[in-house]
């Protein structure tokens, strides 16, 4: 039924093109963040004093919490977003819960290499099933498994809200992940949230840096990848009512 | 018709807008890079710092022509300059390797829609569509 929608019903179909103010910041947020990502490394080799322990090993630190705070980052965009499309079924909401998993995913597989580097020197072992590895290896997999659920089939509505189920179940996981040294004695450090004597002076200013480097880091990357995302899904839709009345039968 | 054409054009601009996705695909290109050459520069020399100590004992007891018995308990050497170096590489790659993965995502998308665009034209008897504002050259 090639007309029987009329032509103006194509714009109730699709939705208006994306803002274009996006455009503009996005470029200003990725030079920003190329000069905070430069700034971070140049104080933690240049400045910051090498650990009198571990060596310089600890410098892996300085990288591996940022991505562990924004793997946290992610999977909350994730779930939130999940949780905000179960409920108002709008694709703006779906196109962040995709970036948000993406995202925390990339920088979950950041944590799980780089931890493992530090530990050999630290601990003397690659991993050990300590509470704080086994939940984040096992919030990686929650998420590895919810984007091979929506690579799945066609995407469809099934598939979709059974992943935002799995999305959703990631929160306590986070949370399970945040408090499990405090709550199972792990051997995981808390230098950042322990009673201990915390990070030495001299190596708080690339700490913090790195931290405000990944912020933006994460920020821009969530957000290109949800502009992707709607581009994409608009695109679709379009291609799909374009066939739907043969506008696309000699193509 | 005429709308769906639109549409596309509509789309199309918002692609070409999405130079952005382009441009930040450039801008997080010369990130990783620019994180590159600072690895590269600073790190080796912290990683050597360290590690000379240990070369240095090394050549002192002689480690090419003789082998001497340890006295005390035995105590394994963990390079960390090597484990250092491999960690910032792996997140260099990692985020590389995601952003190739975005840029090739775009690129699928604005082939896609070249191609509902090229459809549409034909379908109705070719003729050009005219510019949008976010089309024209700056």
């Amino acid at each position: 039924m090639p007309d029987q929608r009329g032509a103006g019903s194509f714009h109730a179909v699709h939705p208006a093109p994306l803002s274009d103010s996006a455009s503009r910041v996005v470029p200003i947020l990725a030079a920003a963040t190329a000069l905070l990502l430069t700034g971070a490394l140049y104080l933690i080799f240049a400045v910051a004093p090498v650990e009198a322990q571990m060596g310089i090993v600890q410098k892996i630190f300085y990288f591996h919490v940022p991505s562990a705070y924004s793997m946290y980052v992610g999977w909350c965009v994730c779930a939130v977003s999940s949780g905000m499309w179960l409920w108002k079924r709008s694709d703006k909401w779906d196109a962040w819960a995709v970036a948000g998993a993406e995202i925390g995913l990339i920088f979950c597989a950041i944590v799980l290499v780089t931890g493992p580097l530090w530990a050999r020197k630290a601990w003397g072992v690659y991993w050990t099933w300590d509470p704080r590895l086994t939940s984040t290896l096992l919030g990686g997999l929650m998420f590895f498994a919810y984007l091979v659920l929506r690579g799945l089939g066609s995407g469809g509505l099934a598939e979709r809200r059974f992943a935002s189920a799995l999305a959703l179940l990631g929160v306590p996981n986070a949370a399970l992940i945040h408090y499990s040294v405090q709550r199972w004695r792990g051997q995981h450090p808390q230098v950042i949230s322990g009673r201990g004597g915390g990070l030495s002076v001299d190596m708080k200013p690339a700490f913090y840096l790195s931290f405000l480097a990944f912020s933006a880091l994460v920020v821009l990357l969530l957000w290109v990848r949800a502009r992707a995302e709607r581009t994409q899904q608009a695109v679709r839709r379009l291609e799909l009512d374009a066939a739907e009345r043969g506008l696309l039968e000699d193509a | 018709m005429r709308v769906a054409r639109d549409r596309v054009r509509a789309l199309s601009a918002q692609s070409s807008a999405q130079s952005s996705a382009r441009s930040c695909g450039a801008l997080l290109g010369g990130l990783l890079i620019a994180m590159a050459v600072t690895v590269a520069a600073l790190v080796p020399g912290t990683a050597h710092a360290q590690d000379a100590d240990a070369g240095v004992s090394a050549g002192t007891t002689g480690r090419e022509t003789e082998f001497v018995a340890m006295t005390g308990p035995a105590r394994e050497s963990v390079p960390g300059g090597a484990l250092l170096v491999s960690a910032y590489a792996a997140i260099l790659l990692l985020l590389a390797a995601y952003v190739g993965r975005l840029a090739l995502q775009q690129a699928s998308t604005s082939k896609e829609l070249a191609r509902l665009d090229a459809a549409l034209r034909a379908r109705s008897g070719g003729e050009a569509p005219a510019k949008t504002k976010a089309e024209k050259p700056k």
